[in-house]
């Protein structure tokens, strides 16, 4: 029999504002359990929440980049369960009315939708220790949006694919900085299967706090086949929480999934409902960045970069908004993108800051388009660079870093390397094509890397004979 | 005796400097020395605080608003910064907030004097004054009977001359009636007009703070300085506070609705009934019309009012876990027990039943009580607008009994509930409402009314208050 | 004194018609609430509550059709706060707070 693979996507982002939800206290990550904390986020009796406007305005922005309709009224609920992480004993979210609702994610000519997108607070942490646990509150009451797909995503490829669409869209449009190893982007997935060409729903599992894309595509290929292998043998799966665990690759059931039904739910009327008029979302509208997507289409149309280009640079914001400010400075965008990706990208360290001005990569990039450098020396300036600063032409100037264009010139070079290195020349001609690459790289050393590379090809080709 | 003082007679005699503030004081925590033992009103008093401050204010001299001096108490459930909150509660017996309720401060920035925290039903649930952890409430004019909650200790102290004025917060009648078992004036302000920021709620949607004083001018006073619009609280709205404007304009030709359905409960005590008849006669002499008019909608309003309270209250309390404050239980193994056994221990019946109701509520889905009640909130609401457009007030006993004595078995949880009948609509609606003594029963007991009007008019309640206060005379 | 009211609180303000009385499982409330009730304070509760339940149906002899549930009688909406720091400066809890091993 055919099975199809029936999958949803929770997830929950922390909203990149200075404060929480309901409080003025700071919104930060690592900081000295509870000194993040004041009456109204440690749930302290008669406290009140007081609703922090930006961040409804990054949920709307949210709900603008994934394509959905922002509700013109909606309301806060608490959501009532006991946990210690949890001072108020409920957590205020939007149950009934959500802020945004009906969106889609287009992963590749496939539209994922989105069911709804509400805005909620984050609880507190538990820290366990061997024979006790430890509350920490700074989290409790950081804003948070849960993104809740509907059951469209059919594979472990396409949930990945979802997340990084999803991830990109946050991240240009500056609601979170959806870093996975600080909590900030947590997924939960459910995964039922089903025969195919059925409509009913298989029993679900729900797979809790994934860390990363890649094990999130994992978890689900194995919850997946579990499934199937279960039903091959008759059995069914139980409707259960699991757990993936990264080492072994399998899932393990967490605990019996909790009846939905039995949450006790209730407006909040500490609060009042939100009512967004057409022309604030208009307002945030007309300020939203340019997404990854449009941004993808402008790279290609405008500076000819391919797939692979563009999926790199767009991964974060600043690498966008850095590729752009240079590709603004410089003749070539493409040969830039090129230098950005292939030499740049590889001296990141996990910080993914970049130490060198766009204007330099520009001036690099120039230099080689106009050829008064070849890509050796640029790679070699684009690392003196990364070290110090300095006016790139100068520099080559000073340090005579030209590409060596003349004939003449190279064609000594390319005579006293064939000479030192007979058994080279020998092995070509007779038929190791190989080892032309390594007469280029000879000839490259004694120029210490200036031999203009199509010369010098064309010349060693024509000597060699 | 100064205590024996209304506020605004007080304020004469501090603005002309022929009393001290240090006498004034002194004559209250001597009242309260002589007699609380006995009322059980206060649950801290900070007599070394209100002396403080006192002398500070003589030394002071200058005045800077009517309540500079006047001695005051605040119910246990407002938070006082540095100062016990305890909500009369075992759960939150040693709790001392770091912070101050908006209403406080208020009070504070007026330069009031602070003599103490009141004593209460638990939590403000209940509508005796017996629901305290620590002690019970007993009515000054009998110590017998109870005196009404669950603001019980702000009512009582007023009556017993223990403090000028207090607070009380009301959620379902609990400033009106304690006000009317002690025969004082009470205001439940219109919904959204003192800040609820640090009051120690459990209903929120029906909750409010106000003042309890010995006269309705008094009452207009401290509430002026009170309310107003309070950015912590997010209903709090900005409105027009000049309650005063229009005290002393007379009732001549205003309109009075009785709402029928009330009037042919024989629920109704017959000394009450005689009462508030009786309330008819003096404000006809007045000047106004007194129309019978019918409001059937208001039968829905004791159930809706438990539906909606028990479940608010459910979620409200539910931050009372022993985790980070208040009391935690000595012995358990794992979480569960932790909550279990805390919670057990640390609330009292009667939150505890309000409680495990509300749960019902919440996880009841099938009938969806709680999604009907609220619609019986609407179509009261609207029902009261619809009056509101002819009558000035609404007229009704503030009770169907006078206060009950302690002891008298009740034999089923609806008994005491009745009690509730007039005040839970009003707290429905979010109108505001005046509650007042009328006269007494045949055992001494006070007998009082409550006027409600339209969102934002209390103006309209303090003027027929203050005219009908003027023409009842002295309650003999 | 008080037990003369009780007849008419039913004839006035509840149906007439004997009321199906809903059983509430007492021990799952106490469960979900997290709240340890003794024997003693079960039989009293479990009975009070079954006046509270008989008191709900009330409402349903209200046209309801057409009726929006009112949740807050506010008057106000849109209520924000800037998105500005306001550090606590007070020591808000007197150590750690620490709770039994907790096993997820
Ligand atoms: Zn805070």
């Amino acid at each position: 029999m055919k099975y199809e693979a029936v999958i949803g996507l929770e997830v929950h982002v922390e909203l990149k504002t200075n404060t929480k939800l309901f409080c003025g206290c700071r919104n930060e990550f690592g900081k000295k359990p509870n000194t993040l904390v004041c009456p109204v986020c440690a749930g302290m009796p008669g406290t009140l929440p007081r609703l922090n406007k930006e961040a409804v305005n990054l949920a709307i922005k949210a709900g603008i980049g994934l394509n959905c309709k922002i509700n013109k009224f909606s309301r806060f609920d608490r959501k009532n369960y006991y946990y210690p992480d949890l001072p108020k004993g409920y957590q205020t979210t939007q149950y009934e009315m959500p802020l945004c609702t009906d969106g889609y994610i287009d992963i590749g000519g496939r539209k994922i939708g989105i069911e709804r997108i509400h805005l909620e607070e984050d609880a507190g942490k538990l820290i366990h220790e061997e024979d006790k646990t430890f509350v920490d509150f700074n989290r409790s009451g950081v804003p948070l949006i849960e993104i809740v797909s509907r059951p469209d995503i059919r594979s472990g490829e396409e949930a990945a694919l979802y997340l990084k669409k999803l991830r990109g869209i946050l991240l240009f449009t500056g609601v979170s900085d959806c870093k996975m190893n600080e909590g900030s982007m947590r997924v939960d997935v459910n995964v039922s299967v089903r025969p195919k060409g059925l409509s009913f729903f298989g029993a679900k599992t729900e797979i809790k706090n994934i860390n990363s894309f890649q094990y999130t595509q994992e978890a689900i290929g194995y919850e997946i086949n579990r499934h199937i292998e279960l039903y091959e043998n008759g059995k069914t799966p139980e409707n259960e929480t699991r757990r993936y665990d990264e080492k072994s690759k399998k899932t393990y059931t967490m605990r019996a999934k909790e009846d939905s039904s039995l949450y006790m739910y209730l407006p909040d009327t500490e609060l009042v409902p939100l009512d967004i008029s057409e022309e604030e979302i208009d307002e945030i509208r007309k300020k939203m960045p340019l997404l990854p997507e449009e941004r993808e289409k402008m790279y290609v149309k405008e500076h000819g970069l391919s797939d692979f280009d563009c999926e790199n640079i767009l991964q974060e914001v600043h690498f966008a908004e850095y590729f752009e400010e240079a590709a603004k400075l410089s003749k070539d965008a493409k040969n830039s993108a090129n230098l950005l990706i292939t030499q740049i990208f590889s001296l990141l360290e996990s910080d993914k800051v970049i130490k060198i001005k766009p204007l330099r990569l520009a001036e690099v990039s120039n230099l080689m388009t106009d050829e008064v450098i070849n890509s050796s020396t640029a790679k070699k300036l684009l690392e003196k660079l990364w070290e110090e600063d300095f006016d790139v032409e100068n520099y080559v100037k000073e340090n005579k870093l030209f590409q060596i264009n003349e004939k003449d010139v190279l064609s000594r070079y390319i005579d006293e390397a064939m000479e030192e290195n007979q058994k080279i020349v020998d092995d070509y001609r007779k038929g190791k094509k190989k080892a032309l690459k390594a007469l280029t790289g000879i000839v490259m050393a004694k120029t210490r890397g200036r031999a203009n590379p199509r010369l010098l090809n064309t010349l060693l080709n024509e000597k060699l004979g | 005796m100064p205590n024996r003082l209304s506020i605004s007679e007080c304020i004469k005699l501090l603005d002309n400097r022929e009393i001290k503030v240090t006498e004034l004081v002194n004559a209250y925590l001597r009242e309260i020395e002589n007699r609380d033992e006995e009322i059980n009103a206060f649950i801290t008093v900070t007599k070394d605080e209100a002396l403080e401050k006192a002398e500070e204010l003589d030394r002071k001299g200058k005045r800077i608003s009517p309540l500079s001096g006047i001695p005051g108490g605040i119910k246990d459930n407002i938070c006082t910064k540095n100062i016990n909150t305890t909500c009369a509660s075992k759960m939150l017996k040693d709790f001392v907030p770091k912070y101050s309720a908006t209403v406080y401060e208020r009070l504070l920035d007026n330069d009031f004097v602070m003599l103490g925290k009141l004593n209460m039903d638990e939590f403000a649930i209940g509508g005796g004054g017996e629901y305290s952890y620590f002690k019970p409430v007993k009515n000054p004019y009998n110590i017998s009977h109870m005196a009404g909650g669950s603001s019980s200790g702000s009512a009582a102290s007023v009556a017993a001359f223990e403090c000028a004025f207090s607070l009380g917060t009301d959620t379902g009648g609990s400033i009106l009636k304690p006000s009317s078992y002690c025969g004082v004036v009470g205001m439940k302000p219109t919904f959204g007009t003192v800040s609820r920021y640090g009051v120690v709620g459990f209903a929120p949607s029906l909750e409010q703070t106000g003042p309890i004083t010995r006269t309705v001018l008094d009452n207009a006073i401290v509430l002026s300085k009170i309310a107003g619009h309070d950015e912590k609280d997010p209903c709090s709205i900005k409105r027009d506070l000049d309650f005063l404007q229009d005290i002393d304009k007379g009732l001549k030709g205003l309109k009075i609705a009785v709402p029928k359905e009330l009037m042919d409960m024989d629920v109704i005590q017959r000394d009450v009934r005689k009462c508030y008849e009786k309330s008819f006669e003096i404000f006809k002499e007045l000047g106004c019309q007194v129309d019978v008019v019918s409001m059937p909608s208001l039968q829905y309003s004791l159930s809706a009012y438990y539906a909606i309270s028990s479940s608010e209250s459910a979620s409200t309390l539910a931050r009372y876990d022993g985790i980070r404050y208040g009391h935690r239980t000595k012995e358990y193994s794992n979480i569960e027990e932790l909550y279990e056994k805390t919670r057990g221990e640390g609330f009292g019946i009667d939150v505890k039943k309000r409680i495990l109701f509300g749960t019902f509520l919440l996880v009841e889905k099938e009938k969806n009580y709680l999604d009907k009640a609220r619609k019986a909130r609407t179509i009261l609401m609207n029902e009261y607008e619809r009056l509101f457009k002819e009558y000035s007030i609404v007229l009704t006993p503030a009770s169907p009994i006078t206060a009950p004595a302690f002891g008298e078995k009740q034999s089923n949880a609806l008994e005491k509930y009745y009690e509730d009948i007039f005040t839970t609509p009003i707290n429905l609606c979010g109108i505001p409402a005046l509650s007042m003594p009328v006269c007494k029963d045949s055992n001494g007991l006070p007998v009082g009314i409550i006027l409600s009007a339209r969102h934002y008019d209390e103006k309209t309640l303090y003027r027929f208050g203050h005219a009908f206060e003027a023409a009842r005379g002295i309650l003999k | 004194m008080i037990n003369f009211a009780l007849k008419h609180i039913y004839d006035i303000f509840l149906t007439t018609k004997v009321l199906e009385v809903i059983i509430l499982d007492i021990t799952n409330l106490e469960k979900l609430a997290k709240i340890r009730l003794t024997e003693e304070e079960r039989k009293e509760i479990e009975k009070d509550l079954a006046y509270f339940t008989t008191m709900l149906e009330d409402p349903f002899k209200a046209d309801t059709s057409n009726v929006q549930g009112t949740t807050i009688v506010s008057h106000t909406e849109n209520v924000y706060r800037d998105d500005l720091v306001e550090d606590f400066e007070d020591l808000l809890f007197d150590g750690e707070i620490i709770v039994p091993r907790i096993v997820e």
